[in-house]
């Protein structure tokens, strides 16, 4: 079972966070010349249900919406939210190709990307809370 | 117009009748600007179709519901 484990000491305080890439999908046809991946900061969500990217990356990516979907977050309720098709690769080279995620509002944040419970539900996440350590297996 | 609009307006124009037949429900559509493309199983097969017919261009995938679903961000790192 593919896996990653990550050993940081600001685990708690910070939150569960990593490095990882975003391209375009596989199956996604080119549109001019656009950079072919960005690395971004991720943090693990339990909280949200969807997996969400910050709103610029579809752009730098040359990707266009393929769905929509309505969010709520705890000030707002009902916001249209665009989606995208795009591959995840994880540290390890742990990839989950064509996943569809939406794109929020994050800047200011210290992420780009916000790893759900939809990716989540795929895998096991453990927690190993007095070694300030997380492992995420698919 | 934003990208979307009017396919939203398409799916809003045809959801009761994509409605009437129970076996849709749980399924996919795909919409390019007033047209009703097709009906699939999942939505990466929609994505897919709608990459063929149309390329790298806004297109809208959504699922057939009687209440359109909500995603939860309970942490307030999101600006909305």
């Amino acid at each position: 079972m593919p896996s990653f484990t990550i050993t940081d000491p600001t685990v708690q305080s910070k939150g569960l966070i990593l490095g990882m890439r975003l391209t375009a999908a596989t199956m996604t046809p080119p549109a001019g010349q656009p950079q072919q991946y960005i690395d971004v900061r991720a943090m693990i969500d339990t909280s949200a249900s969807l997996t969400a990217i910050r709103d610029d990356i579809p752009g730098i990516l040359g990707l266009n919406p393929v769905g929509d979907v309505l969010i709520s977050t705890p000030t707002s309720t009902g916001v249209q939210c665009y989606q995208y098709l795009v591959n995840l690769v994880f540290p390890n080279n742990t990839h989950i190709p064509n996943f569809t995620v939406t794109a929020v509002p994050l800047q200011g944040q210290n992420v780009s990307c916000l790893i759900g419970r939809d990716i989540l539900g795929q895998g096991v996440l453990v927690y190993n809370g007095y070694m300030n350590q997380f492992t995420l297996s698919f | 117009m934003s990208p979307l609009e009017k396919e939203r307006q398409t799916y809003k124009a045809h959801i009761s009748k994509l409605l009437e037949d129970s076996g849709n429900i749980g399924k996919f559509v795909l919409i390019k600007d007033d047209q009703l493309i097709d009906v699939f199983d999942t939505n990466l097969d929609a994505i897919k179709q709608g990459y063929k017919d149309f390329g790298n261009v806004p297109f809208l995938v959504k699922e057939i519901t009687l209440v359109e679903p909500t995603a939860h961000f309970s942490s307030n790192l999101l600006g909305v």
